[in-house]
C-alpha cells in the first residue's frame, strides 16, 4: 500500500513539474476580470516601461 | 549663433543614428533578469528537498530513540525560526532568495517532527496525507491552467476572509490553552469536528489557486527575479498548511 503510495506521489510531482510549466490556457489568462497582483514599487512620475513591449 | 541659425547653416546631420527619437526614448534595462514559470517551478522543488532533507533528521531522531523530548526542542526552534523568516520574506520580499530557503530548512525540522509522532501512533498516516496533499495540489493546478477555476476579485476576498476566520479561531484557542481551556471543536473527533477540518482543508486547498495565479502573471508581467524565490515561498506555505490540516484530519477519521 504504502509502495503504491509513493509511486504515485512521484508521478504526481513529475506531472505538476511539467504541467506547471505550461502557460495556462487563453480561457484563464484572457479575462477582463483577472486579479491585480502586487509585484514591486511604482516609481512616481516614471512611466512603467514593459520589458516585453520593447523592440530590440 | 543660436540653434535656428546653426540649423539654417549646417543642416539637419544624415547620420541615422541620430534621429529625433534618439534621446526621447526611455532607457530600459533588458539584460536585467525577469520572474518566469520554469525558474519558480525550479525554486519550489529546492525548497522541497531542503524541507525533505531537515524533516528526514528529526523523523530519523524521533524513530531512533522513540522519545518525544528528543526532537521537541528541534520542533519548537522550527516553528520558531519558520516564523521569524516567514514574516522576514513577507515584509522584505527582495530577502526571499535567502529567507525562502532558510523558512523550507527550518519547517522541515518541525513538519518531520510532528509526521513522526502522528506516524507512531497511527501507522502509515503520513504517506497518505503526503499523497493527498500532492494530489490536490495537482488537481487545482489543472483545474487553473485549464481555466476550470477562474480567480477573480470575489474568490480572492471569500478566500481572505475564509483564512482570517480560520487564523482567528486558531488564535483563541492558543490563548485559551495558555488558561487550560479551548475550542473544542478544533481537536474534536466528532462529526462537527470532522466538518471543521473539512472547510479549513478546503480554504487551505483554495489558497493554492491564488498562489498559481501570482505565478503565472508575474511571469507573464515580467515581474523582477527575486520574486520567483518568494513564489516558491508563497506555494511553500500553503502547502505546509495544507498537509497538517490533511494530517489533523486523517488523524481525526482513523480515532
Amino acid at each position: 500500500m504504502e509502495i503504491v503510495l509513493l509511486i504515485l506521489v512521484a508521478i504526481m510531482l513529475v506531472a505538476s513539474y511539467f504541467l506547471f510549466n505550461i502557460r495556462a490556457s487563453k480561457k484563464q489568462t484572457n479575462r477582463e476580470n483577472r486579479l491585480n497582483w502586487y509585484y514591486g514599487k511604482k516609481k512616481k512620475g516614471k512611466a512603467v516601461v514593459n520589458v516585453q513591449d520593447v523592440d530590440i | 549663433m543660436n540653434s535656428k541659425q546653426a540649423l539654417q547653416t549646417f543642416g539637419r546631420s544624415g547620420n541615422p543614428m541620430f534621429s529625433d527619437k534618439t534621446f526621447s526614448e526611455k532607457i530600459v534595462d533588458v539584460r536585467a533578469e525577469r520572474m518566469t514559470l520554469q525558474g519558480t517551478v525550479n525554486k519550489v522543488g529546492i525548497s522541497l528537498i531542503l524541507l525533505i532533507l531537515t524533516a528526514s533528521y528529526t523523523w530519523n531522531l524521533y524513530f531512533s530513540t522513540n522519545d518525544p523530548s528528543s526532537v521537541s526542542g528541534l520542533m519548537i526552534g522550527g516553528m520558531i525560526a519558520g516564523f521569524v523568516f516567514a514574516l522576514a520574506t513577507i515584509f522584505k520580499r527582495t530577502w526571499a532568495p535567502i529567507t525562502a530557503p532558510l523558512y523550507a530548512l527550518s519547517k522541515g525540522l518541525a513538519l518531520g517532527g510532528i509526521s513522526a509522532m502522528y506516524e507512531a501512533q497511527f501507522d502509515g498516516i503520513t504517506i497518505q496525507a503526503v499523497s493527498l496533499t500532492f494530489a490536490t495540489m495537482f488537481g487545482l493546478l489543472f483545474a487553473y491552467k485549464t481555466g476550470i477555476i477562474k480567480p477573480d476579485e470575489n474568490f480572492r476576498l471569500m478566500i481572505f476572509a475564509g483564512t482570517f476566520a480560520i487564523f482567528a479561531v486558531y488564535m483563541v484557542n492558543l490563548i485559551m490553552s495558555f488558561f487550560g481551556t479551548g475550542i473544542s471543536i478544533i481537536n474534536s473527533t466528532g462529526p462537527w469536528g470532522i466538518v471543521f477540518s473539512l472547510v479549513v482543508v478546503a480554504i487551505a486547498a483554495l489558497n493554492l489557486v491564488l498562489d498559481f495565479d501570482y505565478i503565472e502573471q508575474g511571469a507573464e508581467q515580467g515581474a523582477p527575479k527575486y520574486l520567483e524565490w518568494y513564489g516558491a515561498f508563497s506555494l511553500m506555505v500553503t502547502l505546509i498548511w495544507l498537509y497538517l490540516e490533511i494530517l489533523r484530519l486523517l488523524s481525526k477519521l482513523r480515532r
